[in-house]
């Protein structure tokens, strides 16, 4: 028996539904156990539910959408969010730490600032395998977890040089693993786009960022793809 | 007249056409994303996060922004790249023309053309045309990941060159690839040649990169079909963003006058630089319908069999004469930059003030279809003569079918 599934983007790039859709043939795989019924991006028929899932890709800004992700939460069996910005509010974020006469707009939410949400997606851009893989859990009534381990875990198994041991500033040991440490393997840092582990150690982190460089930097890293200090303890996932 | 988000275009956008006595008297094209405030968030953020932050305006097209980002930041830090980094990067960008164009040819414009409603039915309906979308896209997400290190948001290239480089046997793999890619894009050139377009002209300035001898994509100056020719830093006195009540995207002109960007633009404006592909270009009807929109389909389909045999020459230079693993240049001095590059759907700028530490001061992004939302208004009124007596269903459907042509990216529009 197929599932009936919804797809939401709110406000995002839509990166992460390209993601899902970029790897066609296992997407493929997955409808067979899986009946898309809402997809704008996609498809023209719309449906208007109820669901037995509903991925939700962005946050949500603006009475419409904040309307919208309560209705979504009310016909849905199962709430997914994918991606940072239904996770942590994504780079569109940063403009929480500006003074409010720079952009007269009120800071950005993320999804779980309005609903209840069962399982998350992390990542800017999330990986298709992490979401098919949770969607095949659900499908089987197991629980999906995200793995609480740092990216440098992974990173250490890659065989990566160590920016922070080079004097080079990197989010590694605070950030939540899955990844594969992608970006250290591409020679760029890690910028913590999946959100914290469950107790990351920020304050440590800092001060070794502290002493390579300054503190308008270490506070730009720290609020990349959310504000991680402050919301660090939204991240914990059960 | 509709004011439901139009399916099967990148972002939401709704439009609203009235009709009065067979007259379109108000056509509008409504964008409908929220505005995310790019260009100011970047305040105050140091130069390096400009291309991995504009990176997340688009999910389809982030290497474009990427890579347009990495050039005005190198403006701006007086640096210039090595050669190979230039034809690293033009064969990230010859990936990014073929996943965009590919996309929407096949899963936003196809379905229309075959009576599907979705890129899900024409799987069914059309197993080999669907197949065709498939490995056109998995060749050019390939490509991305195997220069850029990921197809969704690119981590590899960087203001100065490249922080990683791609290994033999992932360049072969793409060789492998290569001749199959090129018969698929001839195959999709003859799909779209075969259909049947509304007729419908418009008389717009078209506008693209230009550079003598050459394609322009990468880089160059800008020219238009009234004969102006300015650099990227010129950029303001020409191109005009005024904001409208109605909608969140900006509307953009050349000087206040209608223009056109695109593959139209830019094969009606490059067509002597198509030479090697000529006679491809005049097995179809192309260049007697460069005034029509709907032909936007059928460029985008020359595009990519121009983009996919570039791909093929620039892989095999690099399994030839290898890749030399060049450190990434570090900026000495900051100060202000702007660079053009075409992304798919068009001219892309990006332009930044760094101060002398290397954090921005100020960022100015112009897309695009912010570029075509004038014209996209403009083309909905000249529907007039073949939608005057239509029923207000089939209205609908051909508008959305005239937007669809344009491939508008609304969350690029947006920003």
């Amino acid at each position: 028996m197929k599932k009936s599934v919804g797809i939401f983007s709110l406000t995002s790039c839509e990166g992460c539904e390209f993601e899902m859709l970029n790897h066609y043939e296992k997407f493929n795989e997955l409808l067979r156990y899986f009946d898309i019924k809402n997809f704008r991006l996609g498809q023209e028929d719309s449906w208007p539910g109820p669901f037995d899932i509903a991925i939700v890709e962005g946050n949500p800004e603006g009475e419409e959408q904040i309307k919208l992700i309560k209705h979504v939460r009310k016909i849905s069996g199962t709430v997914v969010i994918i991606g940072a910005c239904a996770h942590l509010g994504g780079i569109q974020s940063e403009r929480n730490r500006l003074p409010r006469k720079f952009i007269d707009k009120d800071p950005i939410k993320t999804v779980s600032d309005y609903i209840k949400v069962d399982y998350i997606i992390p990542g800017c851009p999330i990986r298709h395998e992490e979401l098919f893989a949770a969607l095949m859990d659900i499908y089987w009534g197991k629980i999906f977890t995200l793995p609480d381990l740092p990216v440098c875990a992974e990173c250490r198994q890659n065989e990566n040089v160590c920016h922070l041991r080079n004097h080079k500033p990197c989010l590694g040991p605070i950030t939540r693993g899955g990844c594969n440490s992608i970006c250290i393997n591409k020679g760029e840092a890690c910028l913590g786009c999946r959100g914290t582990i469950n107790q990351p150690n920020i304050a440590k982190l800092k001060e070794a960022l502290g002493s390579m460089i300054t503190e308008d930097e270490v506070e730009n890293l720290l609020t990349f793809y959310g504000d991680y200090e402050k919301e660090h303890n939204k991240f914990v996932i059960k | 007249m509709s004011e439901e988000a139009i399916p099967k275009i990148e972002g939401h956008a709704a439009f609203y056409a009235h009709l009065r006595s067979g007259h379109v008297d108000k056509a509008q094209a409504i964008g409908l994303e929220n505005d995310r405030f790019i260009e100011k968030i970047l305040f105050g953020r140091k130069y390096w996060e400009a291309p991995i932050i504009t990176s997340r305006i688009c999910g389809i097209c982030p290497t474009i922004h990427n890579m347009t980002s990495v050039r005005a930041i190198e403006a701006a830090c007086n640096l210039k790249p090595t050669e190979q980094t230039k034809k690293l990067r033009k064969l990230m960008l010859a990936g990014q023309m073929i996943q965009s164009h590919s996309l929407h040819l096949y899963l936003l414009v196809l379905p229309d053309f075959v009576g599907a409603s979705s890129s899900f039915e024409l799987q069914k309906s059309h197993p080999e045309l669907f197949q065709n979308a498939i490995e056109l896209k998995k060749y050019a997400d390939q490509i991305i990941e195997t220069i850029g290190g990921r197809a969704v948001h690119p981590i590899s290239n960087v203001p100065g060159g490249f922080k990683s480089y791609p290994s033999i046997e992932q360049l072969k793999k793409l060789q492998a690839s290569g001749q199959k890619i090129l018969d698929i894009s001839l195959a999709t050139i003859n799909l779209f040649e075969g259909f049947g377009y509304p007729d419908v002209k418009h008389d717009m300035i078209e506008s693209a990169l230009h550079k003598d001898h050459e394609f322009a994509f990468y880089d160059g100056e800008i020219w238009n079909s009234k004969g102006t020719i300015f650099t990227a830093d010129e950029y303001t006195k020409y191109i005009h963003e005024e904001i409208k009540p109605y909608t969140r995207a900006k509307f953009g002109t050349l000087k206040g006058k209608v223009m056109l960007v695109g593959s139209l633009a830019r094969i009606k404006l490059g067509l002597t630089s198509l030479r090697p592909i000529r006679d491809i270009i005049d097995t179809t009807k192309l260049l007697d319908n460069l005034d029509n929109p709907f032909y936007n389909s059928l460029a985008q389909a020359i595009e990519n069999y121009y983009f996919a045999k570039l791909s093929i020459d620039l892989v095999d230079h690099f399994i030839e004469k290898g890749i030399k693993k060049e450190e990434v240049q570090i900026p000495t001095e900051y100060g202000i930059g702007t660079a053009a590059c075409e992304a798919p759907r068009g001219t892309l700028f990006h332009h930044y003030e760094l101060d002398k530490n290397g954090y921005i001061v100020k960022a100015d992004i112009v897309t695009p279809t912010v570029q075509n939302l004038p014209a996209i208004e403009m083309d909905m009124k000249n529907l007039e003569p073949i939608i005057g007596h239509m029923n207000a269903e089939d209205r609908k459907v051909i508008i959305e079918k005239l937007i669809r042509a344009y491939d508008p990216c609304i969350t690029c529009a947006t920003h």
